[in-house]
């Protein structure tokens, strides 16, 4: 019997392109000259890349049937998006406090924005992987 | 359809398997974040994380400082109490033809005018900001709150009428999580680019809201206008016309000058005058000089006051001096100029980038500062008594208003000056100088010559010789400087006072670098040494002159009186007498990398009173950094070695701190006993994350010490936050849980220039006391509250912070507010150690300036703190001094600071820096003892934001471990004698508290984790029923 693509196509479409935001911005921040001087973290440069890996798995394994042992993928997707989202945060969390208080000029906070945006991207990703663990990616 | 309900019921278990095992990931990782910001959060949700357990101690032992006062009533009352003197003694009278004071009669016909009037600048917009308290037994007022609580009454449709303007002057600063609105004036951002925005609402629009806005004044006739300008941390004004709103066209040349809508303004109630018959007062509100040259000569104002950023109290005092219940006796502590971007350091000010700015390491700018010793009334009177002397060709037209220089045109007010509501005359009665003792001691009678009874402030200024020797050797002299300052009790129509100042000899001597065999050395040289007091350095200067023989028809703007001179005689130059510190070590040059040619020869010319024509400062704007320069301010500078180190660490000698409480003998061997018992990860974390509190240490059960910004009072934390509130424990200072005071926070007080502007080392001793009072009761030990860095240019909108342009006013009052508040136990601190004059680039600004401009400038402003008052605490700078950070700088720190001053106290680095600009490993050589990082308390925590700092990079690294070791020292002896060891004895032990919120994350953590393995049971058991 034929495989339909189901909403867990598109979910989990949608949590890889929010986390492959995430790591991009990610990356544009550590290359900012407020940023740069913090270096790259890699607890959250493996933990993004671990779950677009884990996703993209869930989609490409998912398109053939979704075998018992690949429903590890999505849960194991959700869990490293979320520690990413943490500890990007723990990355971050005492420049932002400079950047908004006594830090806070025109080009820091232009700085900030990619900071800004991996860490919104990767909280996306992370629900979205949440929520696209209900889903598989086709159906019969 | 079997299958299908299988899958469906394992989908539903697996998306319930991912949201559980998510949140409890979360939870996990998040308990990490919570652990290394514990101190932040427990401040943001008011919890304590950890209780002192103390076993069988004697209460009377255990707490060691005690308040004045018996109740949390008695404390705010009193600090509300020095608030308000402290504006009645720091507001200074500039003008006045009689109409101050008001009568009882005038004091019911106010009208208000100028929205600063209702929304005045209090505080900083940012640091020293105004702490409101409301609903507290103390409870702070803006202007118009504390003219009605005075009995004053104002002209109400003027406050309605600014009230519907509001629209036009509040200002919204954008920021990530939404929009800031101030209803007060604000400073410019700290942008290269950005401008002041005039608020002030046009008469037009003033018309339009009220068109009989005019005739309301007709009842209410003394007309008061306040004109405001904003001071805050990171912000800056830019000098003249590129510093103002270009979209603007209100004629006005300057942030720090007049619009025309504040000109229209004073005018329109200078023209209702002549209708009413009434006054005009205009009241300045601010910290930075303004330019207000057309104010003073404008005679259709009556009287004008600077009332300084009054605090939460101060209002009470403009309103006693309004009404003349307090005669006004405060001074200026900046010079008032006419431009102020004419004065030799607003040469060098502002974004001046490298030509190789390397923004990635903090390589922005760099600031020469060429004018030397000469800032604020150092370079207008020295400048002035040169073009009167007809020497250095002082008279060219560089740096001049219009055509040859003339100090008429030049300044407003001079530094020190202040009117009164009575007359006063002092006479210099004898100068008695003991070189041995190193003292000046002069006794000067005030006598009040006028018919009301008030205070005076005692300026006692020195001018010494400016030598051959001098030029030759490239010390430069100011024409006049304060040596000391006294105020005297109130004194009667007709009665006098005999004040007598022993005034410190370091600080009339003057830094050579090439004395004693090029070693350097403080001198004094050969000749004349002239003494004397007046109404501000003008008038000191004049006096000086008239000693020297000279007279109006030599160029003086007033006659001087000779007669109120003494003088002094010496022989020889002297170079020796100050080369030994107070605490006996050699003084000698330090900071010649400070120089700008050091680095690249011949670039700078620094200005000589020799020359002024040809040495007044230009502006060095894009300089090109050397690669040696760039390979220094790649941060890197102290390579760790491995080998070995014999550092003892993690001993067992069974030693608390407590055991050491009150002990200030370093040499003691308990010191070295206990701190054996320190680990090396322990000081590793904590020089590493030392921000916001500094932590317990278990190893010798130190205590965690809460931290406090800011020079308007400790203002960080309300005082229930830390309180002990177990009255049982015999705490003197444990509080009722529902204390009325207890959301009181105490960043009340007037910003610093007020404090200097009082000239009274007693009142700024008293704040400290007062500080000292709620440190006991709010159990808030440090407190980076003595802003010592200099108003090198008004342009610093950080200037509300610091006290003044001149070291000594700046020093003694510093002093003063550190020894007040340091016999209550409290760690005050001296702030920013050194040459932060400037927010601009603050982090990375490479300051260049002269040994002797270092050295009697900032360095002299901050000395005393540490010599005479000896703090237990100092912060450190952003800045690089030269092209090193200020924190890495080889010798400021350690053979300045720690070295000739004697400071053994604890020292944080400034606000959070990046990892590479904190320079951790060779702060801690220099002595400094934490940086201002948080994080958790491990090892794999600060590793992680500093790769370096690993115990295998550092436990065989023998300089750096015995510094370590040296800076935790230092910080424990700080602790020790201070107010963080109250409650603890040697049976003392911290016992950890689950704060509520520890218990959620934990709650979390176990009940999704459950959850998550029930899912997965459930997962795999819908696979196999259905199989």
């Amino acid at each position: 019997m034929a495989r339909k693509k189901s909403a867990g196509l598109f979910l989990t479409a949608l949590t890889v392109i929010a986390a492959v935001v995430g790591i991009a911005s990610y990356m544009v921040n550590t290359g900012t000259n407020y940023y740069a001087k913090m270096g790259v973290d890699s607890t959250v440069v493996a933990c993004l890349v671990i779950g677009i890996v884990a996703e993209i798995a869930v989609i490409l394994v998912g398109l053939k049937g979704t075998p018992q042992w690949a429903d590890i993928l999505p849960v194991c997707g959700s869990v490293v998006l979320m520690v990413g989202v943490v500890m990007l945060l723990n990355a971050r969390i005492n420049n932002l406090a400079a950047v908004f208080t006594f830090e806070n000029s025109a080009a820091n906070m232009s700085d900030t924005t990619s900071c800004i945006a991996a860490i919104a991207a990767t909280l996306i990703a992370a629900l979205f992987a949440i929520v696209s663990a209900f889903f598989d990616v086709t159906r019969e | 359809m079997k299958e299908n309900k299988r899958r469906a019921s394992q989908r539903l278990w697996r998306g319930l398997t991912a949201l559980t095992a998510a949140v409890t990931a979360f939870a996990l990782a998040g308990t990490s974040i919570v652990n290394g910001f514990r101190t932040d959060i427990d401040k943001f949700l008011g919890t304590s994380s950890s209780k002192v357990v103390t076993e069988e101690a004697d209460p009377n032992e255990v707490y060691t400082y005690s308040s004045d006062y018996a109740s949390t009533t008695e404390l705010v009352n009193a600090i509300a109490d020095v608030g308000e003197r402290m504006s009645e003694e720091g507001t200074v009278l500039l003008k006045n033809n009689g109409a101050l004071p008001l009568t009882a009669e005038e004091k019911g016909k106010l009208s208000l005018l100028g929205f600063s009037s209702y929304n005045p600048v209090m505080g900083g917009i940012m640091g020293s900001s105004l702490t409101p308290a409301s609903g507290t037994e103390a409870d702070t007022v803006n202007f118009v709150q504390a003219l009605t609580a005075r009995g004053f009454t104002y002209n109400s449709a003027l406050e309605e009428l600014y009230a519907s303007l509001a629209s036009s002057y509040t200002t919204e600063v954008e920021s990530w999580g939404g929009t800031i609105t101030y209803t007060t004036i604000t400073a410019p951002a700290n942008s290269d680019g950005s401008f002041f925005t005039s608020k002030e609402p046009s008469q037009s629009a003033m018309s339009g809201a009220n068109g009989g806005w005019i005739d309301t004044m007709n009842d209410y006739n003394v007309m008061i206008v306040t004109i405001a300008r904003a001071g805050s941390e990171n912000a800056n004004y830019t000098p003249g016309t590129a510093g103002v709103d270009p979209s603007q066209n209100l004629h006005q040349t300057d942030p720090l000058g007049l619009s025309d809508d504040e000109r229209a303004l004073i005018q329109a109630a200078i023209d209702a005058k002549s209708a009413n018959g009434g006054k005009v007062i205009v009241l300045l509100n601010n910290a930075s000089a303004m330019e207000i040259q057309e104010l003073a000569d404008n005679e259709g104002i009556d009287a004008m006051l600077q009332i300084g950023l009054p605090g939460g109290y101060g209002f009470y005092g403009v309103c006693d001096i309004l009404d003349g219940t307090v005669n006004p006796s405060g001074h200026l502590s900046d010079t008032y100029a006419v431009k102020n971007a004419l004065s030799p350091a607003a040469q060098n000010y502002g974004f001046l980038w490298w030509a190789n700015a390397q923004p990635d390491k903090n390589i922005n700018s760099a600031i020469v500062e060429a004018e030397g010793i000469y800032t604020g009334y150092k370079y207008y009177e020295t400048r002035y008594a040169d073009a009167v002397l007809g020497q250095g060709n002082a008279s060219s037209d560089v740096g001049s208003t219009s055509g040859a220089w003339n100090y008429a045109n030049e300044v407003t007010y001079p530094f020190g000056y202040g009117l009164s509501y009575t007359t006063f005359e002092q006479k210099i009665d004898s100068v008695e100088v003991d070189l041995a003792a190193k003292t000046a001691t002069a006794t000067v009678t005030v006598t009040n010559t006028g018919a009301v009874a008030g205070k005076d402030a005692v300026q006692l200024y020195v001018s010494v010789p400016y030598t051959d020797y001098d030029r030759e050797h490239l010390v430069e002299k100011a024409g006049v400087q304060l040596l000391d300052f006294g105020k005297t009790e109130i004194i009667e129509p007709g009665a006098s006072e005999t004040v007598t100042l022993t005034a410190d000899l370091q600080y009339m001597a003057s830094w050579d670098s090439t004395a004693v065999g090029g070693m350097g050395s403080y001198i004094l040289d050969a000749g004349t040494y002239y003494f004397t007091v007046g109404n501000g350095a003008h008038e000191a200067m004049n006096n000086v002159l008239a000693a020297q023989g000279r007279t109006t028809a030599n160029g003086m703007t007033d006659e001087g009186d000779a007669a109120n001179v003494q003088t002094w005689t010496l022989d020889a130059l002297d170079e020796t007498t100050f080369n030994l510190s107070k605490n006996g070590v050699g003084v000698e040059n330090q900071l010649g990398d400070l120089d700008i040619n050091y680095w690249l020869p011949g670039t700078a010319t620094y200005l000589t009173r020799a020359d002024w024509e040809g040495t007044f400062p230009q502006t060095y704007a894009g300089l090109t950094a050397s690669d040696e320069m760039l390979a220094v301010m790649g941060n890197d500078n102290y390579q760790m070695v491995s080998t070995g180190s014999d550092v003892v660490f993690g001993a067992n000698n069974g030693l608390t701190l407590a055991s050491m409480k009150g002990n200030t003998d370093l040499n003691d061997e308990g010191w070295a006993m206990l701190m054996d018992q320190i680990t090396l990860e322990e000081c590793m974390i904590r020089t590493g994350f030392g921000g916001t509190s500094t932590k317990a240490i278990s190893s010798i059960m130190s205590p965690e010490a809460i931290q406090n910004d800011g020079p308007n009072g400790i203002y960080s934390y309300p005082l229930a936050q830390y309180a002990n509130t177990d009255k049982s424990s015999g705490d003197p200072c444990a509080i009722d849980a529902n204390d009325p005071n207890a959301s009181y926070q105490a960043g009340t007080m007037g910003n610093e220039t007020i404090i200097a502007q009082t000239f009274n080392k007693a009142l700024a001793e008293e704040y400290g006391k007062e500080m000292g009072n709620f440190s006991l009761w709010s159990n808030l030990t440090i407190w980076w509250g003595i802003g010592v860095n200099l108003h090198r240019c008004p342009y610093n909108a950080r200037n509300h912070e610091y006290y003044s342009e001149d070291p000594v006013l700046s020093a003694f009052l510093g002093a003063a507010t550190v020894s007040g508040a340091q016999a209550y136990g409290v760690i005050a601190a001296p702030k920013h150690v050194a040459f932060n004059d400037s927010e601009v680039n603050r982090t990375g600004v490479a300051t260049f300036m002269t040994e002797q401009k270092a050295r009697e400038g900032e360095l002299r402003a901050m000395q005393a703190s540490f010599e005479d008052a000896k703090c237990l605490g100092a912060m450190t700078a952003y800045n690089r001094d030269g092209v090193y950070t200020d924190n890495a700088h080889p010798t400021l720190l350690k053979n300045i600071v720690r070295g000739e001053w004697g400071f053994q106290g604890l020292m944080s680095e400034d606000f959070i820096m990046d990892p590479s600009y904190v320079t951790l490993k060779e702060a801690v050589i220099n002595g400094v003892t934490m940086s201002c990082n948080t994080g958790d308390n491990s090892m794999d925590a600060v590793s992680g934001y500093y790769p370096y700092w690993t115990v295998a990079n550092v436990k065989d690294d023998p300089e750096l471990t015995a510094a370590l070791k040296q800076a935790m020292t230092w910080q424990a002896y700080a602790l020790a004698n201070s107010n963080a060891m109250d409650g603890y004895a040697a049976t003392t032990h911290i016992e950890t508290v689950r704060t509520w919120y520890d218990n959620m994350l934990t709650g979390i953590e176990v009940a999704f984790a459950a959850l998550t393995i029930l899912n997965v049971v459930m997962y795999v058991k819908a696979g196999k029923k259905n199989d």
